[in-house]
Formats: structure tokens, sequence, C-alpha cells
């Protein structure tokens, strides 16, 4: 690649600056890409750990909507993701329903809603995590 | 050249070539890989691939941009600084482009964290930066164009092979994350297999011989049989789009859990559009 016949007009103080200028950003942003990528390899992997926040709850034609928040602090992806929710009313189950995540990233957080026909804010409001694939 | 005025008018018109150079990189960046950008199995590696696995990929695009630099690029280039140039310049086409085409997508959320969002990023970056370097020179203009196409042309057996080699990466690329390339190879029999190989095979040749007949006319090669060709082209170039299409699946973890005989005929299946775009590379790029 070094012998290269040099039949150009154009010898090295004829680069325009700007190409330097670029090609060091792309340098760096390549570096730091895969300094970060190394890091990542060298990270401790906590199995997917779920915290469920119950972001609001809105009262539909249907019924009632439960925003939800779920954040995967793990290191590890989750794929399908079933939660299960439960209203309580003094101590005995009034309503279940559930939720579906395609995927919950590690470090990540993805938004979903669960459907009840009673309102959840006059009662307690238990979800859990039932299950995944590991993809 | 010396006097201030032809300096200042040189000065003047870099502005403007800057933005035409960078302009047509970006264009040719997205047209390039618009197609793996908006693929959702593409979005899913940036958190599916292991950290491992990216590193090797985005660590392989370096050499794979050096050569394309020095065959192809965006500007002739005559040293090996001029192609280190080129290459990290596409490399921030390619990864500016991705994130800025992946943030307009809504793909990038505020609530993803930094690893999957930079991994998202830099898995589309590797193809981007390849479809940086494809834009056709504009700088390098007079006496020197093409210099980079009559290379392409005049192109050893091994720098050929290196064309294969990118041709069929960046060809698979945009359909190799997607459950169709495992589904394809459930669907098929023995026959379709044997079929597809054939085909393959057949259009490699096809394409291999019209570059060859090219480069005879330009009077950059020297006449050669079809039994030859297709020996040490056709033949070669098959195995080393298999082991390409073999390296993608692995980096996108499509054969995992797979034996043996699923492996090779998924592999064989990505092997068509790597082959397509492996033989094709030295007519195309």
């Amino acid at each position: 690649m070094a012998t290269k016949k040099s039949t150009s007009a154009r010898r090295h103080h004829d680069i325009p600056v700007w190409e330097w200028v670029v090609a060091a950003i792309g340098a760096l942003l390549l570096i730091a890409v895969v300094a970060f990528t190394i890091y990542r390899i060298g990270e401790a992997r906590d199995p997917a750990a779920f915290t469920i926040e119950v972001e609001s709850v809105v009262e539909t034609g249907g019924g009632y909507l439960a925003n939800l928040r779920i954040t995967n602090t793990g290191d590890e992806t989750a794929a399908g993701l079933t939660l299960e929710g439960k209203l309580m009313q003094g101590g005995e189950e009034a309503e279940t329903s559930t939720a579906t995540l395609t995927y919950v990233p590690a470090n990540s957080a993805r938004d979903a809603a669960m459907v009840f026909t009673k309102d959840p804010r006059t009662m307690k409001l238990e979800i859990r995590p039932l299950g995944f694939e590991k993809p | 050249m010396a006097s201030t005025s032809s300096k200042s008018h040189e000065a003047h018109a870099g502005t403007g070539v800057v933005v035409v150079d960078l302009g047509r990189a970006y264009g040719s960046a997205i047209l390039f890989s618009f197609p793996i950008l908006m693929t959702m199995e593409m979005w899913w590696q940036g958190f599916a691939m292991s950290a491992t696995r990216l590193l090797i990929f985005t660590l392989v695009a370096i050499p794979l941009l050096l050569g394309l630099s020095y065959y192809d690029g965006f500007e002739d280039t005559f040293t090996l600084l001029d192609d280190v140039r080129e290459t990290f310049i596409a490399y921030f086409v390619g990864i500016t482009a991705t994130a800025l085409m992946l943030y307009l997508f809504g793909v990038l959320k505020p609530e993803m964290s930094w690893d999957e969002r930079i991994g998202k990023i830099s898995v589309q970056a590797v193809t981007a930066s390849l479809g940086a370097m494809f834009a056709p020179s504009l700088l390098g203009g007079g006496e020197d164009a093409g210099v980079a196409g009559k290379r392409k042309r005049k192109a050893t057996y091994l720098g050929q092979l290196f064309l294969t080699v990118v041709g069929a990466l960046f060809l698979s690329m945009s359909v190799a994350p997607t459950e169709e390339m495992i589904l394809i190879a459930f669907q098929m029999n023995h026959w379709h297999t044997l079929g597809l190989v054939v085909s393959t095979l057949f259009v490699m040749h096809a394409f291999i011989s019209a570059a060859e007949r090219k480069a005879e006319e330009e009077g950059d090669a020297v006449e050669t049989s079809q039994i030859s060709l297709f020996a040490r082209y056709t033949v070669v170039g098959y195995a080393v789009v298999l082991a390409v299409s073999y390296y993608v699946l692995w980096t996108f973890g499509s054969l995992a859990g797979m034996e043996f005989p699923e492996q090779l005929e998924t592999v064989i299946v990505l092997g068509f559009p790597a082959g397509l775009g492996g033989s094709a590379s030295r007519l195309i790029l």
C-alpha cells in the first residue's frame, strides 16, 4: 500500500485541514467505541432483575390503565418478559391482569401498561415478573 | 499556485469541497446502510450481541476500510497515510450518520442505558462507514481520475479475494440478522440446498467473467479460459464467501444452539446474497 506511484498533483500540504480534523474526530470515536466495548467485556454480569414502578393510572373507556416502567437492573437482557399484576382488597385477590414485554435490555428501562376493570388507585396493586426468555 | 490570490481562491473552493465531499460520503453511508438501519433485528443486536463479538466486528472494520480506501474510497489515495485518514473520515461519517438516523427513527430513547445506545450505534456504524467509503471520488479529478478504478481492475489475486470479502460481508449484512435466514434454511430440503449452491456458483461465475472481460478489454488482464477462471476465482471465491457468511452469522448469534448440518444450511442460504456481493464487488464497488 505504501509503494504507490505518486502521480498526483495533490501532496500532503494540499490536503485541506478539515479532512485531518474529521479524521481525528473519527479516530477518537473509534478508539472510544473500542475502549467502551473492552470495558463491557470485563464487566461483572449480574442476572436480569427488575424494578417495576406504577407511573400513573388513567381511566379509559374499557377500564383503568396502569402505566408501568420496568427497569432491568441486571447485566443480562430479558426477552418476552411476562408480568402479572394483582389488585388486592382486604387480603383478597380482586382482579388479575398481565402484560408482556418483547425485550427489556440490560440496565435499561421499558414502558408497559396493564388494564383493569376496577380502579387500581383504590386498592393495593402487586406486580411481579413471571418469567422471560434469555436471548 | 504561489500567489496570494490563487491561495485565497483555493481556500474558498475548499469550503465548498467540504460540504460536497462530506455530503456525498453521508449520502452514500445512508444509501448503503438504510436497509439495516430500518431492521429491528439489527436494533436488537445492540443489546443481544456479546461485547466480545462486537469488539471483533469493530476491529475487523479497520483493515476492511483501509483496503477499500486503497481500491475505492471517496478520493484517490497515494500513501498509507492517505488511506488511514480516509478510514477515520469514513468511520466518523458512518457512526454519526447511524446515530442520527437511529435517533430520527426513535430507536434511541432516553430510558436506554449507554451500553444499549452505544451498542446499537456501533454495530451499524461498521456497515455505514463501509458505505461511506463507496462514495465516488470527487477530489481527485483531472488526470488522476479513476486511479482507484484502474487499481481495482488490475487488482492482484489476493486483492480480488479482498474485494470478494468486502462485497460478501456488505451484502450479507443487510439480511444476516433477520429471522428469515434460519427460516429459509429450515424450509429447504437437500435438493433445494444443492440447487442453491449451484445457482450461487453460476451467478458468481457470470459476474466474475464479466469483470474479467472488462479488464481484458482495457488491457489490464491477459486472456484466461473459463475453466481457469472458474477454478481460480469462482470456486475459491465461494469458499471465501461461505467463510464470511459463517463469520457474519456467528457475529449475530444466529447459529447458536444449532447442529453442524443446520449451521451449514444457514451458511449456504446467506452465502447466496454474500456470493452476489462478493463476485459483483469488482464490477460495482
